[in-house]
C-alpha cells in the first residue's frame, strides 16, 4: 500500500463490539483509519453520498436492524462505484447458511467474531494485510471462511 | 349301406341263360334241318342230274348203236362195229341198272323206265337181227334197207320220246324240289336273322347286367373296404375296440384295436387271463357279463378297472348290443371302449371342484376379515357380479339376484358425486382406471367410511371387464389421520424447540463473547493492579465463562445437527479426515498425537456433519488420552453385510460401511458403552476432563441422520473403540 493509511470500515449494531474493533485497530501497528456505522442504512447512506471518501475494506455484521448485512451486500456488489471495496463478513454467526450466501454474494471473507482480544488483533491485522484486489482470482469456499 | 339285388339279378340271368340256350338250339335244330334238306336237294340235284345223265348217255349209247347198224346196213362200218355195239350194250346194262335203282321212289318213272327197257330190248332185236345175218351183207335188199333203217329210226324216235319224257318228269321233279328247296332256303337267312338278333339282344342284355352287377359287386366291394378301414380308424381314434360274439360257435372275434387296448395277443385272449387282469370286484362283474354273453344275451353299460401286462391301470367301458344278421343268425356285438383320460379328468375335476368350493368359502370369509368386496362389471354387456362383503361395506345385506351398479349410487357423498360420474363413464367407454379412494355415507345406517377402489381393466373375449376390488380403509385413514395429526403437532414443537434451541444458543452467544472479551482485556491490561483474591475470581471467572462457551457451542452443534432437512452429497470420507486433522491442528500438535487412516470410502452423507462427527471422535480421543502416551488413533474401514454383524443383526439387511475409530486412551468402563451416547452424560467430573457431555449424543445424532448406527466399545486404560456403520446404499 502506498498511502499512508488504509480506510476501514465497520457496520455493526453492537457498541461492545465497535469499541473492541477500534481498540484492537489502535493496537496494531498498521495504519489505518476506521469509521463505523450501526447498521445497514447508515452505511448504505454513507456510501451512496458522492463526497464520501470509500473504505478499502469494508467489515460487515449480519445481523444489523433495519438493513441487514447481507442487504448491504447486495446492494454494494450490485453497484461499480463499490467494486474495489474489499468486504469481510464480520459475524457471531458462523452457520453454513451465512457462509454460503455471502460467498456467493461476493464477499472477500468471513470471519467469526474472535472471543479473545487477542486473536481479534491478529485476525484483522491478517484480513487488513492482505491485498485483496489481487485475490479475487482462485476464491473458493475453503478460503473464503478465515481461519488461523 | 343298399340291399343288393344279386339274388333277383341270379335269377333273370338263368332264365335268360335259358331262353337264349333254348333259342340257340332252337337256331342248331333249324340249322341241321337246313343242311339237311341242302344236302337232299343236292342230292335229289345229283340224283336226277344222274338219272338225266344216265338216260343221256343211254340214249347216246343207242343212237351209237343204231348208227352202228345202220353204218352197217349202208355198208359204211368199222370190223369193229360189233365189239363197239357189245361194248356199249354192256354200259347200258350197266346204266340200266344204274337208273332202276335210282327210279326206284318213283312208280312212274318205274314204268317208264319198263317201257324203255322193252325199247330198248326190241332195238337189241333190231340189232341182233341186223347183225344176226351179217354174212349176208349185201342180200338185204334196199327196201328191207330201207325198212330196218325205218324200224329202226322208228324205234330211235320211240326211245327218244320215251327218254325225253323220263327227263321231263326228272327235270320237273327237280324243279319242284328246287323250288320247294329254295322256299324253305329263302326264309331259313331270315330265321336265322331274326332269331340271332333276337339271342344277341338277350345275350347282349345279359352281359350287361352281368357287368353292371359286376359293378356293383366292385363297388360295394369298395365301400366295405372303405368301411372297414373307417371303422378301424374310429377305433383307433375313439380309443375303442369292436368283438363280436357268435353265439353258434361260441367264438369271439376281436378287432385289432381291442387287442391294442388290451394290449394282449389273441391267442392270450382267456376268462381266466381277463380275469387275472382286473382287481377283485370289478373281476365278480366281469365274470357275470361273460357269462350272459355265452347266452347271446346282451349286457347293460359298464366300467371296469383293467390292468395291463405292461402295469398301466385303465378304465375300460364296455357296451353291447345283440345282432341279428340277415341270414337269421344272432350275434353278439360289444364296443370296449378306453375310458382312462375321461375317468381320470373327472375325479380331477371333482376334486378341482371341491378345492374350488373350498377356495370360493376362504375367499368369502378372507374377504371379510379383510374387509374388502369384489365388483366385477363388463359394461358392454351390463353384467354386473357383486361379491358378498361388496354388499356389506355399502351397508347391505349380500344378495344374489342380479344387482346394478346403481343400487349403491345412494352411498356416493356429494362432494364425490362428480368425480364418481367420470370414472363411471370412462369404465362404460373402456378405459382404463386409476385407483382412487372416496368417502361413502353407508346405506344403512349413514355411517362415513372411507374406501379405496382399485379397478383392474382386463379384456376376456374382445369384451372390456373390470375387476374392482373395495376396501374399508376407515381405520387405517383414520388412524392415518390421527397419525398425521400428532406428527403434525410433534413436528411443530419439534421445530419450536430447534428454534428455540438454535436463538437460544446463538443469541446466547453474544453476551458471552462480550464477558470473554472482556475479561481478556481486563487480564490484559489490568492483570496487575488487582489483588491477589482478585485475581483469582477473575481466573475462575474466566474458566467458568470457558466452559458456558463450550457448552453453547456444543449445544449450538447439537441443533444443527438436528434440525433442517438432510440433504445427501457425495462425502469422500478420506477428505473429511483431513479437514478434521486441519481443523483439530492444535491439540493434535500438542499432544504429538499420530492419526492412521486406512482407505475410508466415499459416502453419500452430510459433509458438515460428517467433518463435525469426526471432530468429535478424534477430538476425544485426543482429549482422553493417557497423560505420557501419546495418542495413536486408528481409523479403519470395511464393507460388511448385516447378517455378519452381531450388533447389527435385526436391526437392518444389506451392507454397511463400517468404520472403527480406535485409540489408545484412558477407555472406560465397557458397561457404559450405551450410556455415554445420553445427552449431557458424562464419565468424569468437570475438574478431570472438560466435557459437556453432548460430544457424543451429536455423534450418535448425526449417524442416525445418515440412517447408521454407532456403538462404543472400551477397557479402563486400554483405550476406547468407536464402531460406526453407514449403509451402503441410502434410500
Amino acid at each position: 500500500m502506498d498511502k499512508e493509511y488504509t480506510f476501514i470500515m465497520l457496520a455493526d449494531d453492537d457498541e461492545d463490539d465497535r469499541m473492541f474493533f477500534i481498540d484492537a485497530f489502535n493496537e496494531i501497528k498498521i495504519s489505518t483509519k476506521v469509521k463505523t456505522c450501526q447498521d445497514g442504512e447508515e452505511l448504505m447512506e454513507y456510501l451512496n453520498n458522492n463526497d464520501s471518501v470509500l473504505p478499502e475494506i469494508l467489515f460487515l455484521d449480519i445481523n444489523m436492524p433495519k438493513k441487514n448485512g447481507l442487504e448491504c451486500l447486495s446492494e454494494i456488489k450490485a453497484n461499480q462505484r463499490f467494486r474495489n471495496i474489499a468486504i469481510a463478513i464480520y459475524s457471531t454467526s458462523s452457520s453454513d447458511e451465512h457462509v454460503e450466501e455471502t460467498f456467493v454474494k461476493g464477499a472477500n471473507v468471513y470471519i467469526k467474531k474472535p472471543n479473545d482480544f487477542n486473536i481479534l488483533k491478529k485476525v484483522l491485522s491478517e484480513v487488513v494485510t492482505v491485498n485483496w484486489q489481487y485475490q479475487t482470482s482462485g476464491m473458493n469456499m475453503d478460503n473464503f471462511l478465515l481461519r488461523l | 349301406m343298399k340291399k343288393l339285388s344279386v339274388n333277383r339279378s341270379g335269377f333273370l340271368l338263368i332264365v335268360l341263360f335259358v331262353v337264349s340256350s333254348a333259342l340257340m338250339f332252337f337256331m342248331m335244330g333249324l340249322a341241321y334241318k337246313q343242311l339237311e334238306k341242302l344236302r337232299e336237294n343236292t342230292n335229289w340235284m345229283y340224283h336226277s342230274q344222274n338219272i338225266s345223265l344216265n338216260l343221256e348217255k343211254l340214249y347216246a349209247n343207242l343212237k351209237e348203236i343204231e348208227t352202228e347198224r345202220r353204218d352197217y346196213i349202208l355198208d359204211k362200218h368199222f370190223s369193229d362195229a360189233a365189239s363197239i355195239i357189245k361194248k356199249k350194250v354192256k354200259h347200258n346194262d350197266a346204266l340200266l341198272q344204274l337208273l332202276k335203282l335210282s327210279m326206284d321212289d318213283h312208280p312212274g318213272q318205274q314204268q317208264n323206265l319198263a317201257i324203255l327197257q322193252n325199247l330198248i330190248l326190241r332195238k337189241y332185236d333190231l340189232v341182233e337181227s341186223t347183225f344176226g345175218d351179217s354174212l349176208k351183207v349185201n342180200a338185204t335188199t334196199v327196201e328191207e334197207k330201207k325198212t330196218s333203217l325205218l324200224a329202226g329210226k322208228y324205234l330211235m324216235k320211240a326211245i327218244n320220246q320215251k327218254v325225253e319224257e323220263m327227263q321231263n318228269i326228272e327235270t320237273r321233279l327237280l324243279v319242284q324240289r328246287r323250288s320247294a328247296f329254295l322256299y324253305s332256303e329263302k326264309q331259313t337267312p331270315v330265321y336265322f336273322y331274326v332269331i340271332s338278333l333276337f339271342t344277341l339282344g338277350i345275350l347282349g342284355f345279359a352281359f350287361f347286367r352281368i357287368f353292371r352287377d359286376f359293378g356293383l359287386q366292385v363297388s360295394a366291394n369298395r365301400k366295405l373296404k372303405i368301411a372297414i378301414e373307417t371303422s378301424e380308424l374310429a377305433e383307433k381314434v375313439g380309443n375303442y375296440g369292436v368283438w363280436t360274439f357268435y353265439a353258434k360257435s361260441k367264438e369271439y372275434v376281436f378287432s385289432n384295436n381291442l387287442l391294442t387296448i388290451l394290449n394282449i395277443q389273441m391267442d392270450q385272449v382267456s376268462r381266466d387271463a381277463m380275469v387275472s387282469l382286473m382287481p377283485e370286484e370289478d373281476a365278480k362283474k366281469y365274470l357275470t357279463m361273460v357269462d350272459k354273453w355265452r347266452n347271446g344275451e346282451r349286457t347293460e353299460p359298464i366300467t371296469l378297472r383293467y390292468r395291463d401286462s405292461d402295469g398301466n391301470y385303465k378304465y375300460l367301458r364296455t357296451i353291447t348290443e345283440r345282432i341279428s344278421s340277415e341270414s337269421g343268425e344272432a350275434f353278439l356285438l360289444g364296443l370296449t371302449m378306453d375310458v382312462t383320460s375321461e375317468t381320470l379328468s373327472r375325479e380331477e375335476l371333482s376334486r378341482a371342484y371341491s378345492d374350488l368350493k373350498f377356495y370360493n368359502e376362504s375367499s368369502a370369509e378372507a374377504e371379510k376379515l379383510g374387509k374388502f368386496g369384489f365388483l366385477q362389471w363388463i359394461p358392454q354387456d351390463k353384467k354386473f357380479w357383486f361379491s358378498d362383503n361388496f354388499y356389506r361395506i355399502f351397508g347391505m345385506e349380500p344378495q344374489h339376484d342380479p344387482h346394478d351398479l346403481r343400487d349403491f349410487y345412494s352411498a356416493i357423498m356429494n362432494e364425490n358425486t362428480a368425480e364418481s360420474r367420470s370414472i363411471i363413464k370412462k369404465m362404460i367407454a373402456g378405459k382404463p382406471v386409476e385407483p382412487f379412494s372416496q368417502r361413502i355415507r353407508r346405506i344403512d345406517n349413514g355411517a362415513i367410511r372411507y374406501i379405496s377402489i382399485t379397478p383392474k381393466r382386463m379384456i376376456e373375449d374382445g369384451k372390456v371387464s373390470y375387476l374392482t376390488i373395495t376396501k374399508d380403509i376407515t381405520e387405517e385413514t383414520l388412524d392415518k389421520q390421527s397419525l398425521e395429526d400428532q406428527n403434525r403437532i410433534l413436528n411443530a414443537n419439534n421445530q419450536e424447540l430447534q428454534a428455540f434451541n438454535y436463538v437460544a444458543s446463538h443469541d446466547l452467544q453474544e453476551p458471552l463473547r462480550k464477558i470473554e472479551t472482556f475479561i481478556s482485556r481486563l487480564i490484559d491490561e489490568d492483570f496487575d493492579n488487582l489483588s491477589d483474591n482478585g485475581k483469582e475470581y477473575l481466573e475462575r471467572t474466566k474458566s467458568s465463562a470457558r466452559r458456558m462457551r463450550n457448552l453453547i457451542d456444543d449445544l449450538l452443534q447439537f441443533s444443527r445437527s438436528t434440525r433442517g432437512e438432510n440433504v445427501f452429497e457425495r462425502c469422500n470420507l478420506n477428505q473429511q479426515i483431513e479437514e478434521t486433522k486441519d481443523e483439530l491442528q492444535t491439540q493434535i500438535e500438542q499432544k504429538q498425537a499420530t492419526i492412521i487412516h486406512g482407505n475410508l470410502p466415499v459416502i453419500q452423507g452430510i459433509p458438515f456433519q460428517v467433518k463435525q462427527l469426526f471432530i468429535n471422535l478424534i477430538g476425544n480421543s485426543l482429549k482422553y488420552s493417557k497423560a505420557d502416551v501419546p495418542p495413536v488413533i486408528t481409523i479403519s474401514s470395511i464393507i460388511t453385510d448385516a447378517k455378519d454383524e452381531p450388533l447389527l443383526a435385526e436391526k437392518n439387511r444389506g451392507k454397511f460401511h463400517k468404520i472403527i475409530f480406535e485409540d489408545n486412551g484412558i477407555g472406560f468402563d465397557n458397561n457404559y458403552s450405551e450410556k455415554i451416547f445420553q445427552l449431557f452424560s458424562r464419565l468424569h467430573g468437570k475438574n478431570e476432563y472438560e466435557g459437556t457431555g453432548i460430544g457424543l449424543s451429536i455423534c450418535k445424532k448425526i449417524v442416525e441422520n445418515h440412517k447408521g448406527y454407532i456403538y462404543a466399545e472400551g477397557q479402563p486404560e486400554m483405550g476406547a473403540k468407536f464402531i460406526l456403520f453407514f449403509p451402503v446404499n441410502i434410500q
